[in-house]
Order: C-alpha cells, then sequence, then structure tokens
C-alpha cells in the first residue's frame, strides 16, 4: 500500500470515528483552517474544518446545487464560495443530502477575520445552531519583509511584530479558557510544548520531503498523491500517528527516487499549480502526462508544511504558535510573500508552466495572483490563468480548460 | 447670498481631494476609521483619497499589469492616480486595515513602490484598529494610535495646531451640524453631497456651511427611506430616491464616526473600535443589529452591494427577516457598478417603481 492510500484509509477510519463520536453528542468545534488547531488538538476537543468539509462537499459534487441555493436564498451571486459552502448546507437543513447524513450543531465556533467574509459566515452559524463564535484579528504587517520563508523559523517577533503577537496570544489564551470551560479540563501547558515540538519535526520532516522532491532528476509523486501525504497528517499534526506517517512518506519518496520511478516517462514539462487543490476534478492533475510529458510536481500544500509551520518556540510555544497562525493565509495570498515566494519555489522546484487559479469570487485568495503572475513569467515560467473555483463546480468545462493549456504546451 | 453655502458643499464634493489645492499638511485617508482629530491635532489637513470624483482616471500600464478585474474600482481608481502622481505634494497617505479596499490599495501600491515601478511618493501608511472592545484589542489599538501618531509627527508640521481637547471639539461642532442634517426632511442627492463633501473641508467650515445651507434648503414630503450597503461614490443612486433618507452606508451616517466620551486618545480609539455602524465591527451581529435599531420607522429600506462586495451582502436576507418583522419592506438593488452605468440605474429605477419607492 502507498503512504497515500495508508493516510486515506487512516482518514477513512479516524472520519468514521468522528462522525460517531459528534453524532452521539459530544461537543466538536468548528473552525476556519487557519485558526489555531493546536489548541483543539491538544485539548481532546474534535475539530471538523470549515475548509476541509467545504472541499468534501465539491468532492461529492453537491456544490453546484448549494449554491444555486445560496442565491435563491437572497445571498447575491458575487459573494465568497470557499467559506460558505458548508454554511450554506447547514442553513438548506437537508442532512440526508450531505456526507455523514450532515453535521450536528458545534459547540464552538472560531475563525480569523482575514478576510471580510469569515466573521459574517460565522455569524450566521452561529445564529443558526446557537454555538458562541470565538473570533480572532487579523491585523495586518504594514512593512512585510519579502523573504518571509527565511524569517519566519527564528525570526518571528521581528517579522509579524510584537504588538501583532501579543494580541494573538491574548486571543488564544481566551480560547484556552473558552475551551476549558466548555470541557471541564485544564490546559497541560507542559504538555503542550512536548506536543509543539512534535508538530515541529513532522514539518520538518515534510521540508526534508520537499527538498528530495525538488533536487530529483524527475518527478516521483504527483501532487494529486502528495496531497492526501500532506494535508491528512496535516490536520493530525503533532500526533503519533503523523509523525509515523511523515516519516513513512519521505521513505517512499526516498526509494521512489532511488528506483528512479517516474510518475512520466517522457517527463518534458515540469508544472505547478498555485492555488487551492481543485476539489471537484482532481483527475485534472494528471491529464496532461501522456500527451504532453507535463507533470504537476508542485503544489503549495507540501513546501507550505515547512515554511508555513515551522516556529521556533524560544521558550514560549503559545506565542511560537501565534506566530504560526497569525499571517498563515495571508502568506499564500499578498504581495509581496505570495509572488517572492511563488518564483523562489519555481526554482526551487526548476518549473517551467505554472496554472494559477484565480477564483473571482473568493477575493481574499485572487489578489495578489497578477503580482505572483509578473513576478514567474520574470523568471522565466509560463503562467496560464485559470479563471475558476476551487469548489464551485458550476461554471468549471474540463474539456475547454485542458484545450486552453495543450495549447500552450504544445508551443514548447 | 442665496444658495452660496449650498454651491459650495456641491463644488467641495464634486471636486474631492483635488479641490483642496495643494498646500502643506494635505494627509489623505483611504477608508473610514482613522480619527480625524488626530490628523489635525498633528498640523494635517485630512482629505479623503478614496471617493475621488468619477472623471476619467489615466490607466498606467504598471498598474494595470497587477489589478484584477475583481479589485474593488476605487481601489483600482486610487493606484492609477497614485501612479499618474495625483498625490504628490501630500505629507502622508493613511490606509484604514478594515476597509476592504484600503488594504488591497496599500499592500499594491507598497508592492508596486517596491518594485520600482511607481515613482517615489508620498509615505504610505496603514492603520490597524481591531473593531473589538477586549483589553488585548484595545492595549493592541493604542499601540497603533501611537505609531500612527509618529507617523504624522514625522510628516506634519504641528505648529499652530489644536490640541486633541480642541481638534476633537471642532469635530462635535461638525458632529452636531451633520446631526441637524440627518434630521431635516431633505433629499437623499442632498444629504449625500453635503455630508460627503466635508471629507474635504476642516470640520468648522463644514459645520457652518452645513447649518447656512440647511437653513435655505426646502423641505421635502415624504417618509424617510433607509439605505444600506456598500459605500457609494457619486450621487446618482440617491437622485433615484426622491425621499429623505437614513443612510447608514459607509458614505452615510457612519462618517466621521463617533463622538469619544472624554476629550482624550484612550476615548477616541475606544470609541472607534466599538462603533457598531462600522462594516467590521465584531461580532457581526452588533453591526446587523445596529442596522435594524436606526432604521426603524422608515417607510422602506433599499440596499445595494459594490461589484465585487463580499461581506454586507451575508447580511441582506437577515436583515430582510429582521426589518420584515417590524413591517419595513427591503429592496434589494444587488450589485452596483461605481459609478453605476445607465443600465444599472435604469433597472434600479424600475425596481423602486415597481416597489412604489417614492410612492
Amino acid at each position: 500500500m502507498t503512504c497515500a492510500r495508508a493516510a486515506g484509509a487512516y482518514q477513512k477510519d479516524w472520519v468514521r470515528g468522528l462522525r460517531d463520536t459528534i453524532k452521539g453528542g459530544a461537543p466538536y468545534a468548528f473552525v476556519n483552517a487557519d485558526t489555531p488547531h493546536e489548541i483543539f488538538h491538544h485539548m481532546d476537543v474534535p475539530i471538523v474544518t470549515n475548509q476541509w468539509w467545504s472541499a468534501l462537499l465539491a468532492a461529492k459534487q453537491l456544490s453546484a446545487h448549494y449554491f444555486d441555493r445560496m442565491e435563491a436564498r437572497g445571498f447575491h451571486a458575487h459573494l465568497p464560495r470557499y467559506s460558505s459552502l458548508p454554511l450554506i448546507a447547514a442553513l438548506e437543513n437537508d442532512p440526508e443530502r450531505q456526507p455523514w447524513g450532515g453535521l450536528p450543531a458545534p459547540s464552538l465556533l472560531c475563525a480569523r477575520q482575514s478576510s471580510d467574509e469569515h466573521q459574517k459566515i460565522f455569524q450566521l452559524w452561529s445564529e443558526a445552531t446557537g454555538a458562541p463564535l470565538h473570533l480572532m484579528s487579523a491585523p495586518a504587517v504594514p512593512d512585510p519583509a519579502p523573504d518571509w520563508w527565511d524569517k519566519a523559523r527564528e525570526e518571528w517577533e521581528d517579522l509579524y511584530g510584537t504588538d501583532r503577537l501579543d494580541l494573538a496570544v491574548a486571543e488564544i489564551e481566551a480560547l484556552i479558557d473558552a475551551l476549558q470551560s466548555l470541557t471541564g479540563r485544564s490546559f497541560d501547558r507542559d504538555g503542550f510544548a512536548t506536543y509543539m515540538d512534535a508538530i515541529d519535526r513532522q514539518e520538518r520532516i515534510m521540508g526534508e520531503v520537499s527538498e528530495m522532491l525538488a533536487a530529483a532528476p524527475a518527478c516521483v509523486m504527483g501532487i494529486a498523491e502528495q496531497m492526501p501525504n500532506v494535508m491528512i497528517p496535516q490536520w493530525h499534526r503533532g500526533s503519533d500517528w503523523a509523525l509515523a506517517h511523515a516519516e513513512a512518506f519521505r521513505a517512499e519518496v526516498a526509494g521512489r527516487i532511488a528506483r528512479q520511478e517516474w510518475i512520466c516517462d517522457n517527463e518534458r514539462i515540469r508544472m505547478m499549480w498555485i492555488g487551492a487543490g481543485l476539489w471537484f476534478d482532481t483527475g485534472f492533475y494528471s491529464a496532461f502526462e501522456a500527451s504532453h510529458g507535463a507533470v504537476f510536481c508542485w503544489s503549495m500544500y507540501l513546501p507550505f508544511a515547512a515554511d508555513g509551520y515551522i516556529r521556533a518556540d524560544h521558550g514560549d510555544p503559545i506565542r511560537a504558535l501565534a506566530a504560526r497562525v497569525t499571517a498563515m493565509n495571508e502568506q499564500l495570498h499578498q504581495p509581496p510573500w505570495v509572488n517572492e515566494w511563488m518564483v523562489r519555489e519555481a526554482r526551487r522546484n526548476r518549473i517551467d508552466v505554472a496554472l494559477m487559479l484565480i477564483p473571482r469570487h473568493d477575493r481574499f485568495s485572487g489578489h495578489g495572483s497578477l503580482f505572483a503572475k509578473r513576478a514567474l513569467e520574470e523568471a522565466g515560467v509560463k503562467v496560464i490563468e485559470i479563471w475558476s473555483d476551487m469548489v464551485d463546480a458550476r461554471d468549471w468545462d474540463r474539456a475547454a480548460r485542458e484545450a486552453q493549456v495543450r495549447e500552450v504546451l504544445d508551443t514548447l | 447670498m442665496p444658495g452660496r453655502a449650498a454651491d459650495m458643499l456641491e463644488r467641495a464634493f464634486a471636486r474631492g481631494a483635488a479641490g483642496a489645492g495643494d498646500g502643506p499638511g494635505r494627509v489623505g485617508l483611504f477608508g473610514d476609521g482613522v480619527p480625524l482629530a488626530l490628523v489635525a491635532a498633528a498640523g494635517g489637513v485630512a482629505l479623503d483619497v478614496k471617493l475621488a470624483p468619477p472623471d476619467p482616471v489615466p490607466l498606467h500600464p504598471a498598474v494595470a499589469a497587477v489589478v484584477e478585474p475583481f479589485v474593488d474600482t476605487f481601489a483600482a481608481r486610487f493606484l492609477h492616480r497614485l501612479a499618474a502622481g495625483a498625490y504628490d505634494g501630500f505629507a502622508v497617505l493613511v490606509f484604514a486595515r478594515d476597509d476592504a479596499a484600503a488594504l488591497v490599495a496599500y499592500q499594491y501600491a507598497a508592492e508596486l513602490r517596491r518594485q520600482g515601478a511607481l515613482p517615489p511618493g508620498p509615505p504610505l501608511h496603514l492603520w490597524n484598529l481591531v473593531h473589538t472592545d477586549s483589553a488585548p484589542a484595545h492595549a493592541f489599538n493604542m499601540t497603533e494610535a501611537a505609531r500612527l501618531r509618529a507617523a504624522l509627527s514625522a510628516h506634519l508640521d504641528a505648529t499652530g495646531a489644536p490640541s486633541l481637547a480642541e481638534a476633537l471639539a471642532q469635530e462635535d461642532v461638525r458632529r452636531a451640524a451633520l446631526a441637524r442634517l440627518d434630521a431635516a426632511s431633505v433629499s437623499a442627492r442632498v444629504a449625500h453631497v453635503w455630508r460627503n463633501a466635508g471629507r474635504y473641508l476642516s470640520p468648522l467650515v463644514h459645520a457652518e456651511a452645513l447649518d447656512a445651507a440647511l437653513a435655505e434648503e426646502p423641505r421635502i414630503e415624504g417618509d424617510r427611506i433607509g439605505l444600506v450597503g456598500s459605500a457609494i461614490g457619486t450621487a446618482a443612486l440617491h437622485d433615484l430616491i426622491d425621499r429623505p433618507v437614513r443612510d447608514l452606508t459607509p458614505t452615510g451616517a457612519c462618517w466621521p464616526g463617533p463622538a469619544p466620551a472624554t476629550p482624550d486618545l484612550e476615548a477616541v480609539i475606544r470609541a472607534a473600535a466599538t462603533d457598531p455602524l462600522h462594516p467590521r465591527a465584531a461580532p457581526a451581529g452588533r453591526h446587523r443589529a445596529a442596522l435594524v435599531d436606526r432604521l426603524a420607522g422608515c417607510a422602506a429600506v433599499v440596499a445595494q452591494c459594490a461589484e465585487h462586495e463580499e461581506a454586507f451582502g451575508w447580511d441582506i436576507p437577515p436583515l430582510r427577516e429582521a426589518l420584515a418583522a417590524r413591517g419595513i419592506p427591503l429592496i434589494d438593488l444587488g450589485l452596483r457598478p461605481e459609478p453605476p452605468d445607465e443600465a444599472w440605474l435604469g433597472a434600479a429605477r424600475a425596481r423602486l417603481a415597481a416597489a412604489k419607492v417614492p410612492a
């Protein structure tokens, strides 16, 4: 069994257990991806991540139905999709249509105000379910260092700013208080330091894998296989299983490189997929291997495991956690962070072509795209703009998008 | 002279920041939430740079290359104007992070500068204000206020400037005059233009002009119409509503922001942070509840959103429901180009007529 299959099997079992747990009435939290999951994990409070559930709904081909319903309910057509699909499904209250027979009401909601819609969406969740909403602030960094990945691991105090980190720490402490009240359990601070150290080790392994894949003569693992190997352990970060999986993943990649098990015998073109996953059509990632020797060897999830997560604790693991989450999403979308990181990654991975997913209606994700495009082009990378959405399948035309990409690949 | 004050307000609104001359100490503000008295007390002249008049903007290729089609229209227009040198000579430009358009305008401008794609110009300052009333948020906001004051001091000459208390008192005079404007049964257009003319006028000049103009302005009949949604740059939509309005958009009663309880910096920051009418007031339910409360007594409420708006649209269905429970219909005019074009205005006119607004 490959590591990706093993991860998928683990996740399936875990999901079944989670479903049974929360359907049985145990308290759980519904949270955004850029919130401090570590606090929930360490306090043994199950979480369902908004963007993961959104991707799951999209993968089940339910997004078209729910977004039609969103507009029928009077929400306008240009509102963001990725973070709102689960809300619309919840408001529809048709559990038989949804995975797991739908989600029960959460006991707590948590979101960062990184994008304007988050507090609005979670407010509606709160009103619909009665669950208390824990909001985290997201003030912007006024002087963002372009080479953030170099500074984020050790020099994060200067990178993100003491006042922003003070605020984030206070808000994490308030979250801890809320979870202690919810569970009746105390937060184990010594144990948390150990837990954070385990996460750090896991992300360093992911960083090693990222380096191995970048340095390999050809691609041994496409992004459709990379993603579960990275993201499933990421949802369980710091657990024994996640660390063991990261090690197995590293061994599998090393073995494939040693055995020269390239995924495409005729690799000619190395491609990066920029943006969130195309969750309703992940088969798109292998559409150009046979015809053009073009492989998707890069998506953000693997390299971001190291650059976005490793934060030296400097004796204060809560503050290190604040440094991890305080600009987590922003680093992937805002200039100069996104454009500089994309160029660094493209060079490191010898990228020829970048496919850039630009969602029209998730502006937080879409902003900065053209800065990144121009920077990549100046670095010699051919950029193909894919104007679509990560979860809304209604305007996705697979044949047209393939044709768009082939037209470019034919010239290379 | 009859109509002179009204003419002055009309001219100030029409010319925007460009009408303020080229004197020293001009501070451009993009987005709401920056306490105006802080600027005045530092020796600055606050001028809005977001709601620029909708005259043609020369497109700068470096800006056009990076501005996605869904970037807020105000932000895109600002960037082209910045590239064309429209704000050369300003002492500093301040961007309110909690205005989504302002964050993009700041980040794109700063990055274009960093890359050398735009010539040097006035310094850019990002103003963070967390719209929550927790103690850690207040501590953060006070740090940001100190940073703003330091930036203003570095680029302005405070000689002869009013003290903070004096500047706040002047804003109170303006606020009182605006309250009289809000209470008067003047047309939607007059209310919009006269209020937002103040974005380019000192508080005392604005207040004096408002009172003088109000004294001569004929009152109109009809129940009040509520107006909610995105910031509006022109009076074209207001022209369609031939009624007094209760305008709760960011270009309505939200500006110039609430009065502090006491004339000191702590109170100024606390008042701004807890203003329930700010679109990013947290938790979000506070904002909607404040809207419902202030829309009481309106005959109907008109909602509209900018084309790529992503926040207020979530409030429209629950706002419609809350208003309906009070017997107030909500008329959603949908997504609006900025400035609104003839096609949109025609459709809006038809929607309003069908809903009997004005009756």
